[in-house]
């Protein structure tokens, strides 16, 4: 039979195709005046008002006595039955003798189902049965005291903060014949717990790192910093997802412009969404156009507590487990928060091995570009013949085999981004094969630029920031071409404009290149270099906090014979 | 506490002025000493360094009564808005003079020895960008910067003249008086032109506490001083002067004596590199002021518009010198030309104190610190 099919024709089922097409003009408002007026074409119009999203006008009303109303309006403002998650419960309540009726509403998933029960539901519906010998006059107050033992609740008045709260993981519990509601903080939903930090690990310091949740994440940063002072202001982004999101600084520390200035920022965001620090930052940094970062994003809770004690301000978003932190400096992009961790000798060591990566990293094809082609006199004889005998086969010019080789190493490092786990290895392979080896046997790049490249590779790689070090590799594309355009002049031109760029860019009022442009007084220790430990007295100058000392001038009291001079220093 | 306004430090205009000065010595500096004053080359420079000081004791005690103004702002309060207009006219015309004739000495040099298959206005153009970035990031980035690449380029100079060290031969600079005290005394007359980049100091003053002033003054010229006797020593040192006076960029030279071996065979361009970052440094701060003065001048609210019409008109007037086939740089001739810049600013100062416009300023509720 299978065969005749193909004999015999057939016509096909029609498929029908999906056209996309325009949304109707919702008259929202209109429909809202017509609903309460008898007007012409009324049921058209209420019709319409069933697909209108509940407006502010309707949020701003207050919790009505009439419950079935109040009902009503939460069922409008989800759309309840048709939203799947929202759960609501009628019940009843008896208070001496008298009989009221009660409703819940919570999102199912958002919420503590075993906390809604046992700690609303059950004393609401059971405990209200109890004898009561006291006087009711106020039966908000009574269930507000007695019946709701539970340990987040909160009186409410109006449908916003309902709203708010319910999508937050509340329960909204509401009572005939009461003007307000009670909000329930129920809020549980599956997170991911506390892990170690996945892109600034350390050997040296804690191996905690944020997660998604706001609340762990204050948490977190509030347990290592256990200061009274430690200021948390909260507040909402979004005009539509209202998601939380909280501003830290410690308050005698911190410059107060400064965290005027930060939370005026994040305040006045009018977005619909936002998802991750990652936008916000975006939307509260001084210059979008810099290739270098202006905020610092961490993942590592002692960090942003170092960074807190020094006067720095913490914005942390709900949904994010980066957390952003500033102003940003430029030598706090070469820091870790290992760097306090380690001992003096070793932190200079590494520091310099640093400063040497970023080097390498922004400049080494550029100027090996700029020496092959207009400065070959540095080369050794013997080196530059090997270098010649080697590139011999090479039919492109350096400058474009060099391109190659960038080129085709961005794309390795953002396949092993993005290729699943299990085949992650692949990469490597494929890289280091095909770009090690073959490129080199079939004469398309010379080995020297395999090493180049190479070497560029491991110095991005030992910059801490994953901001600063995608900057880096921006630029170094503009060096490269500097380089084979003008030699060492145009790697001169470029860095002259690279500094000027980075000079004048200023994060939250602090110059980019502070300490160093402008000169700020030498007190602050931990600039590029780092002082020991018992010398960091001052804060940095930069951020002008409201207390530049640190610490005493003598912290290691037990180095000091006399333990009177240990007070006299304090009074410094 | 570091301030928000638009301020900069001391340190940062010491170097400015350091590299203003500073930077003559990558074009021909060292040969114009030891033409003047033959193995005596060098006291030329320890000369020169000394009257200035002489110069600047006297510029600072007159500023006594000036305050934080700048030349603009004295020649206002002295002679009112057109004797302002005149002044920024001159000082305009002079700075712009400068710019001009070292962005065509510069070009001239790096195309020379390092980009001889570009044509030179390649060379030229890549410089314009240069100042036009500077000029369009303005003078607070222009100074900073200066502040942290300066640094980098004395330290290149240095491992240049401590590389020859070995080659030098102390009979080089005998006799001491070289060609005598006449061709010291004019030399040091005429290379006072060194100097006149000090111009841009008077014009700094707004900008960094008065209290520096001092201190700003005497320190660039110490250092800029010091590094101006070392390059003509060292170079002296290593040439006899019948020899040196024919080496067409002496620092470039000195580096050609220079052979590490192993895998940095020779250094010379080093000496690119940092004469390309210090001319980059020294035209930038040449034409962020001049647009500043302009603006000043004529009372613009902003300057980024001028940029580059001005940068045209310098690359023009540049190409338009660089056709007379004279040197813009060295000749006697311009070499007078250039001490408008001490000269100019001491007649000012000296009106401003004689009508103490800094103490009127500060009756009026003023600028003096």
């Amino acid at each position: 039979m299978g065969f005749l099919n193909y004999l015999i024709f057939r016509e096909n089922y029609k498929r029908e195709e999906f056209v996309l097409r325009e949304n109707k003009r919702r008259e929202c408002e209109t429909a809202l005046n017509a609903e309460s007026l008898d007007v012409f074409g009324k049921e058209e119009l209420e019709e319409e008002f069933r697909d209108c999203t509940a407006g502010d006008e309707i949020l701003k009303k207050k919790i009505s006595k009439d419950l079935e109303l109040n009902i009503q309006v939460v069922k409008r403002i989800y759309k309840i039955p048709d939203n799947s998650d929202l759960v609501t419960r009628k019940f009843n309540i008896t208070v001496k003798d008298k009989v009221l009726k009660g409703f819940i509403v919570f999102i199912d998933g958002m919420t503590d189902r075993v906390s809604i029960s046992n700690n609303i539901l059950q004393p609401l519906m059971l405990l209200s049965n109890l004898d009561i010998r006291e006087n009711i006059h106020d039966i908000g107050e009574f269930i507000y005291n007695r019946l709701l033992p539970f340990n987040q609740i909160k009186k409410v008045c109006d449908f916003k903060e309902i709203t708010e709260s319910v999508n937050f993981g509340g329960c909204a519990v509401f009572v005939d014949g009461l003007e307000c509601a009670f909000a329930a903080d129920v809020k549980s939903w599956e997170h991911r717990s506390v892990d170690t930090p996945r892109s600034e690990t350390v050997i040296r310091g804690s191996q905690e790192a944020f997660n998604e949740q706001l609340r762990a994440n204050t948490a977190l940063i509030r347990k290592i910093l256990k200061d009274k002072d430690l200021m948390i202001e909260s507040t909402t982004i979004g005009r539509r997802s209202n998601t939380p999101c909280a501003v830290m600084y410690i308050r005698d520390i911190a410059n107060d412009s400064l965290v005027n200035e930060v939370l005026k920022r994040v305040k006045s965001i009018n977005v619909d969404y936002i998802f991750d620090t990652g936008e916000l930052e975006q939307l509260i940094e001084d210059n979008t156009f810099v290739a270098a970062p202006q905020i610092i994003a961490t993942e590592r809770p002692d960090r942003v507590a170092t960074m807190l004690s020094q006067g720095n301000i913490a914005v942390i978003l709900d949904g994010s487990p980066y957390v952003l932190v500033m102003p940003a400096t430029v030598t706090e992009f070469l820091h870790t928060s290992e760097d306090t961790n380690i001992r003096y000798p070793y932190v200079n060591f590494i520091r310099v091995i640093r400063i040497i990566g970023v080097v390498i990293a922004l400049l080494l094809p550029g100027l090996y570009i700029a020496v092959t082609n207009f400065h070959q006199e540095m080369i050794p004889t013997n080196l530059l013949f090997a270098i010649e005998a080697s590139r011999e086969n090479v039919p492109f010019p350096s400058v474009v085999e060099m391109l190659i080789m960038e080129f085709s190493f961005e794309l390795i490092r953002e396949a092993g981004i993005r290729v699943p786990g299990a085949i992650g290895s692949t990469i490597g392979i494929v890289g280091g094969l095909i770009l090690g080896q073959a490129a080199v046997a079939a004469n398309l790049v010379s080995p020297i630029m395999i090493i180049i490249v190479a070497i560029t590779a491991l110095g991005s790689f030992s910059i801490p920031s994953f901001s600063m070090s995608f900057s880096i590799r921006l630029i170094r594309f503009a060096y490269i071409i500097l380089g084979a355009t003008a030699g060492f002049l145009g790697i001169a031109l470029g860095l002259t404009i690279n500094a000027l760029m980075l000079a004048a860019s200023k994060s939250f009022g602090v110059p980019f290149l502070a300490p160093f442009g402008p000169v700020t007084k030498e007190k602050y220790s931990d600039k590029l270099s780092r002082k020991p430990i018992w010398k960091q007295e001052y804060r940095p100058d930069y951020l002008n906090p409201k207390d530049i000392k640190s610490q005493s001038k003598i912290s290691r009291s037990w180095a000091v014979k006399n333990d009177k001079s240990e007070g006299e220093d304090d009074e410094d | 506490m570091m301030k928000t306004r638009m301020t900069f430090g001391s340190w940062e205009a010491i170097t400015v002025l350091v590299n203003s000065i500073f930077v003559q010595v990558f074009l021909s500096f060292p040969r114009d000493m030891a033409a003047y004053g033959g193995s005596a080359g060098w006291m030329v420079s320890l000369i020169i360094t000394v009257v200035v000081l002489i110069y600047f004791s006297i510029s600072s005690a007159l500023y006594e009564n000036i305050g934080s103004l700048d030349l603009l702002d004295i020649s206002e309060r002295v002679g009112g808005r057109v004797l302002k207009i005149i002044v920024g006219f001159l000082i305009t015309a002079f700075l712009f003079f400068e710019l001009t004739a070292f962005l065509g000495g510069f070009s001239q040099v790096l195309k020379m020895i390092s980009l001889d298959k570009s044509p030179l206005g390649f060379v030229e153009i890549l410089f314009l960008i240069g100042i036009i970035a500077c000029a369009y990031f303005g003078i607070e980035a222009v100074v900073r910067i200066n502040a942290f690449l300066l640094p980098v380029v004395i330290a290149g100079f240095l491992l240049i003249t401590a590389g020859v060290i070995p080659q030098m031969d102390i009979n080089n600079i005998f006799p001491v008086m070289g060609e005598g005290y006449g061709s010291i005394a004019m030399g040091s007359l005429y290379k006072l032109s060194a100097y006149s980049s000090i111009i841009i100091l008077f014009f700094m003053i707004p900008f960094f506490k008065k209290k520096y002033i001092k201190r700003v003054g005497y320190m660039s010229i110490l250092i800029s001083g010091l590094l101006l006797l070392w390059a003509t020593l060292s170079f002296l040192l290593l040439y006899p002067y019948q020899i040196a006076v024919d080496n067409k960029i002496p620092v470039f030279q000195m580096a050609k004596h220079i052979e590490f071996g192993s895998f940095l065979q020779r250094i010379e361009s080093v000496f690119v590199l940092i004469c390309s970052i210090s001319s980059l440094l020294y035209l930038g701060v040449v034409f962020t002021f001049i647009l500043h003065i302009m603006q000043k001048t004529l009372g613009l609210k902003k300057s980024k518009p001028i940029i580059l019409p001005m940068a045209v008109i310098s690359l023009t007037v540049s190409d338009i010198l660089k056709r007379m086939d004279a040197d813009m740089v060295n000749s006697k001739a311009v070499n007078m030309i250039w001490l408008t810049g001490l000269v100019l600013p001491l007649i000012i100062i000296i009106f401003g104190a004689c009508k103490k416009v800094g103490k009127k300023s500060a009756e009026g509720g003023g600028e003096i610190d």
